[in-house]
């Protein structure tokens, strides 16, 4: 019996962390660190969702990812980011073993592919709202802006029907303006009837009656 | 550094110099006390890790130079060779200084294919480096052998203390065997067989560092003589010897020593050795020390099972960020303690 307890507290002790702020801080600092040893080059990420969220403080919540939306190149443009470089997979492999994190905690799964949000084209005047943070020589972080989130959360609501997503879009308030704004965006990545009709009910499900009916 | 990996460095380095030294000895180096291993000595492997960890220790380095004039003849060149390239070993330069001053007299044959410097030859380095990692001085005329190589160090003076081997010690059962049946794959069966109950060709092959072929067809010549003896199972054959006889031949009344594959325990052994002793290492934070420490006993982890020493390492996994550091110092002194 005892042995049985102790093979799942062993099993236990080796699950994925969830990332909390200071996971997140931590993870950052360490990338930084591993980039500085293998000498790479500057890596620019922007970062959207959960992670976001959580490092700009519009949410208190944990996280299983990072995600990245876009890399910024070196005169400050956005570039798609697939495929990721190879020494920043390297180095968030290490990563991930040293702070117990899932495999692919750095990740470009909003921005894979053809019909990826980078691909399919990001909110206008999204480089303006970036919050930039440092983290040594080799690696900034641009978290993107509230606006772009209640853009991109609006899309992943009614694209995914994923409750985590709608319960982010709430805690932002979006105000009737931003989700119009949102929501017209979102049906240039998805110009089918279908999605339109999810959309309609995902903002009436929000309590934005009005904007449901404008779009 | 932390304090703690500062004085675990010195502790690690001397513990593993210890065991250099202690190895060195029971085949006959002069200088240091005997201890009482119970394991078989490979020269090879041995002379692998001390071509880096002897830069270390000016007179450990030497005294080798010294023992491989007197027993040199016993070097399987071949094995050490195939051992080269198959692990991560850091000295292949130092093996080719080495080299240089074996490639005399009835060996000169047998140790050039080692002697060519390794790679384009950079503004000279020094040999010898002192405890804490700063480079020794040359005293005297810089010896010209070594500046053929791109070393700097003083006059090296071979004193001849070192001894031939003693053949009976229970360590130095490989160089008996070399000295009896010749430097050569039949040597190497005998020891693998003499320390395990029985054997598969490609299994010796492997451990031994040798071609499969060719301990396959040493195998069935020397089974025809009748000493080796052949038990089949299916298609799997497996040849044994009986251990009493050969304890009266080999005049060891005892036992055989323990078998173990050292090429790999000396290669992780030494990039452990090169990490802590990177100065690099001791600029970074704990958690970054602990990463860097991580992803090395996750390369060299396979090499720590090939040698049957895994059980002494903990699950990393088990100990995230910094928390890694002070298992990893508890992991190497249970291993060397």
């Amino acid at each position: 019996m005892l042995f049985i307890v102790r093979r799942i507290s062993t099993i236990s002790n080796n699950m994925p962390t969830d990332i909390t702020h200071d996971e997140l801080q931590k993870a950052f600092k360490l990338l930084a660190g591993r980039l500085d040893l293998a000498q790479t080059e500057p890596v620019r990420l922007v970062i959207c969702g959960g992670s976001a969220l959580i490092a700009t403080g519009l949410r208190q919540r944990t996280t299983t990812d990072v995600d990245i939306v876009a890399l910024m190149n070196s005169s400050a443009h956005l570039v798609s980011p697939d495929p990721l470089p190879e020494f920043l997979l390297a180095a968030a492999k290490q990563v991930a073993r040293d702070l117990g994190l899932f495999d692919n905690w750095l990740n470009n799964g909003p921005s894979s592919g053809e019909g990826g949000l980078y691909q399919m084209g990001l909110p206008e005047g999204i480089a303006e709202r970036l919050t930039a943070q440092e983290y040594g020589s080799r690696l900034t972080v641009y978290f993107i802006g509230r606006l772009d989130q209640i853009h991109f959360k609006l899309y992943a609501a009614a694209d995914q029907r994923d409750g985590t997503h709608l319960t982010d879009l709430r805690a932002l308030k979006p105000t009737d303006v931003e989700l119009q704004t949102a929501a017209r965006w979102a049906m240039t990545h998805d110009v089918s009837d279908g999605f339109k009709t999810v959309l309609k009910e995902t903002l009436r499900e929000l309590g934005h009656e009005s904007v449901a009916e404008n779009i | 550094m932390n304090q703690s990996l500062r004085t675990f460095k010195s502790e690690y380095d001397e513990l593993l110099l210890n065991f250099l030294w202690r190895q060195w000895s029971a085949l006959g180096v002069a200088g240091h006390s005997r201890g009482e291993d119970h394991w078989v000595i490979d020269p090879e492997g041995l002379l692998l890790v001390t071509c880096t960890l002897g830069r270390h220790e000016p007179r450990l380095f030497d005294e080798v130079v010294d023992w491989l004039q007197e027993n040199g003849s016993l070097i399987n060149i071949l094995r050490l060779k195939r051992i080269l390239r198959k692990e991560k070993f850091a000295g292949a330069s130092v093996l080719a200084v080495v080299a240089g001053l074996m490639s005399k007299g009835t060996d000169v044959t047998k140790w050039k294919q080692l002697a060519k410097p390794v790679g384009p030859l950079s503004p000279p380095e020094p040999f010898f480096f002192a405890e804490d990692g700063e480079p020794l001085l040359a005293i005297g005329q810089p010896d010209t052998h070594f500046a053929k190589y791109g070393f700097t160090r003083g006059p090296m003076r071979e004193r001849g203390y070192s001894q031939k081997f003693r053949p009976t010690e229970l360590t130095n059962l490989a160089l008996q065997l070399r000295a009896l049946v010749g430097v050569n794959s039949r040597a190497e069966i005998l020891l693998y067989l003499l320390t395990h109950e029985a054997a598969h060709p490609s299994e010796i092959a492997h451990e031994a560092y040798y071609y499969e072929r060719s301990i396959q067809n040493t195998l069935v010549d020397l089974s025809q003589s009748g000493v080796v003896q052949l038990r089949s199972s299916g298609r799997e054959k497996h040849y044994w010897l009986k251990p009493d006889h050969w304890a009266m031949l080999l005049n060891r009344p005892e036992r055989f020593p323990k078998w173990v594959t050292w090429p790999p325990l000396f290669s992780a052994m030494e990039r452990i050795w090169l990490k802590l002793n990177d100065s690099h290492l001791a600029s970074l934070d704990p958690l970054l020390q602990s990463s860097e420490l991580r992803q090395l006993m996750v390369e060299v982890r396979p090499s720590f099972e090939r040698a049957g020493f895994d059980k002494a390492l903990s699950d990393d996994r088990q100990y995230l960020g910094e928390r890694y550091l002070p298992v990893f110092l508890e992991d190497m002194t249970k291993l060397l303690g």
